[in-house]
């Protein structure tokens, strides 16, 4: 298959692209998706892999050969929320 | 607010379980991220046998069978961003808040399915769009998104918005194919990508039908798809291009052109490439499941290929490993909006047996289940060739779970 140019940016909230990824992978040598995530901040961004988030599996499966495509937890809160509705949740939980 | 049951999302599924809860009179919380109900069905129109698949009307007609149970509270334009347990049930988390919780004795989870995007060179620009939002432009706002794209990317959800794009008048380069890499590979290889396009199904999508069963064999698929001519192979209007791969997008401002690239014969290199104008790109990676409520729950789920993705692993009843919190629609696998509303049904009964304390034998689901499998046979588009292998699959691993301890 072709291979898709360095500078294709895989993370678009961060703005990371493959050839970021593949540098950072030679010269911190993460061991895994999360670490490359902690390193890169790939994923991290605003929409908190709701878009990329098949992307990012597919660099940990090719880069780690991790298997697992689940791997990846996933945080509240699920959507982006302000702190107004946040603060007004917690005064109306029971 | 207080409720008996909250439904997450207000597409096929969830409508109809919406429906068949009103029905039962129960007081029901129906929560969409969107304005308008109705989910993926606003957008879908094609030709389907003689008729005209029409989902702005099939939406109508489920919504106008909710709007008579005046139990049922519509909540649109919220956001469920957390779901715990509390008490009495379960707790859900609304953005924006007014109510801010839900608090609900039974769950249905009807959260549908989101798109996978295909990383390109330039992607960022503007006119680069997932194939789903053209087909919310187009069909829904009659806005067309420009005068000449390409969808990269083939899969059922291509070719079904494609042929509406055609029929909106808009111009294509055809359907090319997505690239890939040693690190990044999100639709898999150029074979991964044409034997999901041989198992398509739907209103003869296939003229080389007759070709079709000889193209399970590898051999015949690799020869024919690698000397289709570069133009493509006309697919009821829609140019299938199955040698010719995406490389990058070109423009500056915005989109104003593709680079594609022919594939060799037999080891998937680049022969040539050259550039095609259009003013827009269609990024096509298909369907996936959305898992998120499922496993902040701490729902068990687990990956099935054949229905595109992580679901929740479920009893026929539709409920999933946490009580009272049953999961139904494109949430459990991509099917289509046939079954998916077959599968709000059963969902909804199978919340209404919890909820009055009668019996989930398995057994009992079978007409409803039976119902559901004569959707799947009946549906004009089949987004797994093998979409009842995941279904066993599932079954399988449910009933495991019950010799769990």
């Amino acid at each position: 298959m072709p291979t898709h140019n360095d500078e294709v940016i895989l993370c678009r909230c961060e703005g990371i692209t493959l050839g970021q990824v593949r540098a950072a992978v030679q010269q911190l040598q993460p061991t895994s998706l999360r670490e490359l995530k902690l390193v890169t901040r790939l994923g991290m961004g605003m929409c908190q892999g709701r878009v990329c988030r098949p992307i990012i599996q597919s660099v940990g499966q090719a880069m780690f050969q991790d298997r697992s495509e689940t791997r990846l937890a996933y945080q509240i809160p699920t959507r982006p929320v302000s702190f107004g509705d946040f603060v007004k949740a917690d005064d109306d939980y029971e | 607010m207080a409720v008996e049951v909250a439904v997450v999302g207000a597409g096929p599924a969830g409508l109809a379980a919406a429906g068949e809860l009103g029905a039962a009179g129960f007081r029901v919380a129906l929560i969409d991220e969107y304005p308008i109900p109705g989910g993926r069905l606003l957008g879908q129109r094609y030709h389907w046998k003689n008729l005209v698949w029409d989902g702005k009307q099939q939406a109508e007609t489920l919504v106008d069978n909710v709007r008579q149970w005046h139990e049922v509270r519509w909540l649109l334009q919220r956001s469920v961003y957390d779901l715990e347990r509390a008490p009495s049930g379960w707790a859900l988390s609304l953005n924006p808040g007014d109510p801010s919780v839900v608090y609900a004795q039974a769950v249905v989870v009807a959260t549908g399915a989101t798109e996978v995007p295909i990383p390109l060179v330039n992607w960022t620009l503007p006119g680069v769009l997932a194939v789903g939002a053209a087909q919310v432009m187009t069909a829904v706002y009659g806005v067309a998104p420009g005068r000449r794209g390409v969808v990269v990317g083939a899969n059922p959800l291509s070719f079904a918005i494609a042929e509406e794009l055609l029929e909106a008048g808009v111009k294509l380069a055809g359907i090319v194919m997505a690239p890939g890499s040693e690190n990044v590979d999100v639709v898999g290889s150029l074979d991964d990508q044409w034997q999901r396009i041989v198992g398509l199904r739907g209103g003869g999508a296939w003229p080389l039908r007759t070709l079709g069963r000889y193209m399970t064999h590898a051999w015949v698929r690799q020869f024919l798809m690698s000397h289709a001519p570069k133009s493509g192979v006309p697919i009821r209007g829609v140019r299938l291009r199955p040698n010719v791969v995406a490389t990058a997008v070109e423009g500056t401002e915005r989109v104003t052109g593709i680079r594609l690239a022919r594939i060799a014969d037999h080891d998937e290199s680049i022969r040539e490439g050259w550039s095609e104008p259009v003013d827009f790109v269609c990024v096509s990676g298909g369907l996936r499941p959305v898992p998120d409520l499922f496993r902040i729950a701490r729902v068990k789920t687990a990956w099935v290929p054949e229905l595109s993705g992580e679901v929740p692993v479920i009893s026929p009843w539709g409920e999933t490993s946490q009580t009272g919190l049953f999961a139904v629609g494109n949430a459990i696998g991509v099917e289509s909006a046939l079954v998916a509303i077959a599968q709000g049904h059963l969902g909804a009964h199978g919340v209404t047996r919890y909820l009055r304390g009668q019996s989930l034998d398995y057994r009992l689901a079978e007409p409803d289940q039976h119902r559901i499998q004569l959707a799947r046979e009946q549906s004009p588009i089949a987004f797994h060739p093998k979409i009842g292998q995941g279904v066993e699959h599932l079954r399988a691993l449910f009933l495991e779970s019950l010799g769990a301890p």
